[in-house]
């Protein structure tokens, strides 16, 4: 039995999806600098409480490429006389909506009840974000064994063998994991 | 030795360690216990200087230890690190050699002991692994692997060694020759467990983290281990029915499920 | 590499759809054929190391640091189909779920890492094997990093040409393939020796650990 809760939200989801996308696809087929920064202001609105914390992570992803891009493409223009203003502005405005939207997208919308239509989606989605999880404290052990057991810096060799090693392993435990997830779905009659 | 005031530890809004106090002296052996979650590898980790606590004061020798001195100050870092051992609680992530004699000699080496060779092939005859030298580390059985981890943390002369469950797939045997071997260790040894069974055998001091994530008692392992509401308390104890003749009991136990 | 939204051009991002849509089915049903039922947990399983080693960092001398991209092992290990599958699927949860990376251009990134990367890997593993299986291994994580690279190059690079204002003023990515290119491909020419190194001992341990399982 599911509750009413999860369907309604299930349905918000899915209604998130389809805004994101359209909203996505929206942004990149305007130009105009008034009509990128009401689209700007309005998912920002719309972000609801946490839209401080939001913003400033879209920042911290756009900046470092928006910052390159736009002093690289100043200068050039600003030498060979071509227009900058207006350029700059559009592409800044640009990059920083979508990367806000798709910020807000991925903390507001659960992707999973999004999809739930398809039961395979679904679990390759928890299959793979469960595993992510798991193994990236993994990695952390790794690193953490590989600093220990060195008296300072490890140098470049050995942690690319440490590395190569580690990667093996994980590899390894992917086939591992993968047989048992087949054998465990197997075993409760699915697959079949 | 070792002096922690009120170290607390948090991941990302997980809760580890609360405001934790333990002084250890040079030679002791303390069994830390706990259950599952109560931050015992945590600990560890922060005695090893890997992580570094959220809140709270950790010296080694008197000297404030942080992983941001540990990669400042190179010269104390060598030293810091040869004489503390961690075994992990998976050892195999201690493991990334390509062969068992270079994962034992890869410390040794590492410190630039002119003897790394040797010290590497007597403790593969200690551990039990000198007819494996030439296989990769990987291939080895859980136990092997545990065995080998240790090899490579013995083999540095360790001053604090610390190790996380490290009776963790040991068969009798095994587990028996490393009780007698931390017993006649000179070194400093804090191990964890969650068996009671070997909690005495392992040190005589033991230091028990709750389920809350603090330090609950810190003491001989006896008086621990004969007071029923403390290690209830730790949630160390367990339920579970059985047969007394013909009647059916339930009440708890402290002895282990292996 | 991961090219943020909003620097491609529809024209372009909706192209890598209409290419990465059908690669994505022939892929899907090249597996279910080889693996069956088995094709589900093997596609997440690879899919959560490729996610692994994308986040995998090597310290370099110096303090600095590079990110694997571990699609040249991958593809060696697993062929190049399973690859591309496992490296759109995480792309696809990084941009949707943990909110990096784009979703317009999660297409090009899924056809320039994972369809091409995989490919230029696995193809130039398959040529130099017989000649020498080392090289032939540090050449495919090599290629499997820099060929992406000139894709994503040399698409950044057409924007300025394929969509222009009014006045011919870039609407998108304002630089073209001139600049893009040596900026882009320069770089990962030098990290690529490091990803092909870690393609080759990568393989090579894992090789000694399959042989220990009797495989
Ligand atoms: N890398 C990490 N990221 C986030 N949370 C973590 C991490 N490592 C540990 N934790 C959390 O911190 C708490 C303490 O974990 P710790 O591993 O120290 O427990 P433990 O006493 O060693 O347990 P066990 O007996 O299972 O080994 C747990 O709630 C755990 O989920
Ligand atoms: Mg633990």
């Amino acid at each position: 039995m599911e509750s009413r809760g999860w369907s309604r939200r299930r349905l918000g989801d899915r209604l998130g999806l389809v805004v994101y996308g359209g909203g996505v696809v929206g942004v990149t087929l305007v130009h105009d600098p008034v009509w990128l920064t009401a689209a700007g202001v309005g998912v920002w609105l719309g972000a609801g409480k946490e839209r401080g914390r939001l913003l400033r992570r879209a920042l911290r992803l756009a900046l470092p490429w928006l910052v390159v891009v736009s002093v690289g493409y100043g200068m050039v223009a600003f030498w060979s006389g071509l227009p900058v203003g207006e350029v700059l502005l559009r592409l800044n405005l640009r990059v920083g909506v979508l990367v806000l939207l798709t910020v807000v997208f991925a903390t507001r919308v659960s992707l999973l009840r999004a999809v739930d239509f398809s039961p395979t989606l679904v679990w390759l989605f928890t299959m793979v974000m469960s595993q992510m999880v798991l193994w990236q404290r993994l990695y952390e052990e790794f690193r953490l064994a590989l600093v220990s057991r060195s008296p300072g810096e490890p140098d470049l060799r050995t942690v690319l063998q440490a590395s190569a090693n580690a990667i093996a392993w994980f590899a390894d435990q992917a086939l591992a994991t993968a047989r048992n997830q087949a054998q465990a779905l197997r075993a409760r009659g699915l697959l079949e | 030795m070792i002096e922690l005031t009120g170290v607390s530890h948090c991941f990302r809004g997980q809760t580890a360690l609360v405001g934790v106090d333990l002084r250890v002296r040079e030679g002791e052996k303390v069994v830390l216990l706990g259950v599952n979650g109560a931050g015992k590898s945590t600990l560890l980790k922060v005695l090893a200087g890997l992580v570094a606590p959220s809140s709270g004061e950790y010296r080694y020798e008197g000297e404030v230890i942080t992983p941001e001195r540990l990669r400042r100050d190179r010269a104390f870092a060598r030293r810091f690190r040869g004489e503390v051992g961690l075994l992990f609680q998976n050892a195999e992530v201690m493991l990334f050699n390509p062969t068992v004699f270079d994962e034992i000699a890869f410390g040794p080496r590492q410190w630039g002991f002119a003897d790394a060779e040797e010290r590497a092939y007597q403790w593969a005859e200690r551990v039990g692994l000198r007819e494996m030298m030439d296989r990769p580390p990987f291939s080895l059985s859980g136990g092997e692997r545990q065995r080998l981890a240790l090899a490579c943390l013995l083999v540095l002369g360790p001053r604090l060694l610390l190790l996380d469950e490290p009776t963790r797939g040991l068969d009798p045997p095994a587990t028996g020759w490393l009780v007698e071997l931390i017993a006649d260790l000179p070194a400093t040894v804090i191990s964890s467990t969650h068996r009671l069974s070997l909690a005495a055998e392992l040190g005589e001091r033991a230091v028990v983290l709750g389920r809350d994530h603090r330090l609950i008692y810190d003491g001989p392992v006896e008086e621990f281990l004969e007071n029923r509401d403390q290690m209830a308390t730790a949630g160390l104890l367990h339920c579970h029915r059985h047969r007394h003749g013909e009647v059916l009991h339930r009440h708890l136990h402290g002895h282990d499920w292996e | 590499m991961h090219v943020p939204d909003g620097f491609l051009s529809p024209a372009t991002y909706m192209t890598a759809y209409g290419l990465a849509v059908p690669l994505w089915w022939v892929g899907v049903r090249r597996l279910r054929h080889e693996l069956d039922a088995e094709t589900l947990p093997w596609l997440a399983a690879v899919s959560a190391l490729c996610f692994v080693l994308m986040q995998w960092s090597i310290p370099l001398p110096g303090g600095s640091s590079v990110h694997l991209s571990g699609i040249g092992l991958l593809a060696v290990l697993f062929g190049p189909w399973v690859s591309f599958l496992a490296v759109s699927l995480v792309l696809a949860v990084q941009s949707l779920v943990l909110g990096v990376g784009g979703v317009t251009t999660l297409a090009v990134n899924a056809l320039a890492m994972g369809l091409i990367g995989s490919w230029m890997a696995f193809g130039g593993w398959r040529l130099l094997r017989r000649v020498h299986e080392p090289t032939a291994l540090v050449f495919a994580g090599w290629l499997a990093t820099v060929a992406p690279a000139a894709v994503v190059g040399v698409t950044l690079g057409v924007q300025p040409l394929v969509a222009q204002g009014e006045e011919g003023e870039p609407l998108f990515f304002p630089f073209d393939w001139e600049v893009t290119l040596p900026a882009v491909v320069v770089p990962h020419a030098l990290l690529g020796v490091v990803e092909g190194v870690v393609t080759w001992w990568g393989r090579s341990a894992w090789v000694r650990l399959r042989v220990r399982h009797g495989e």
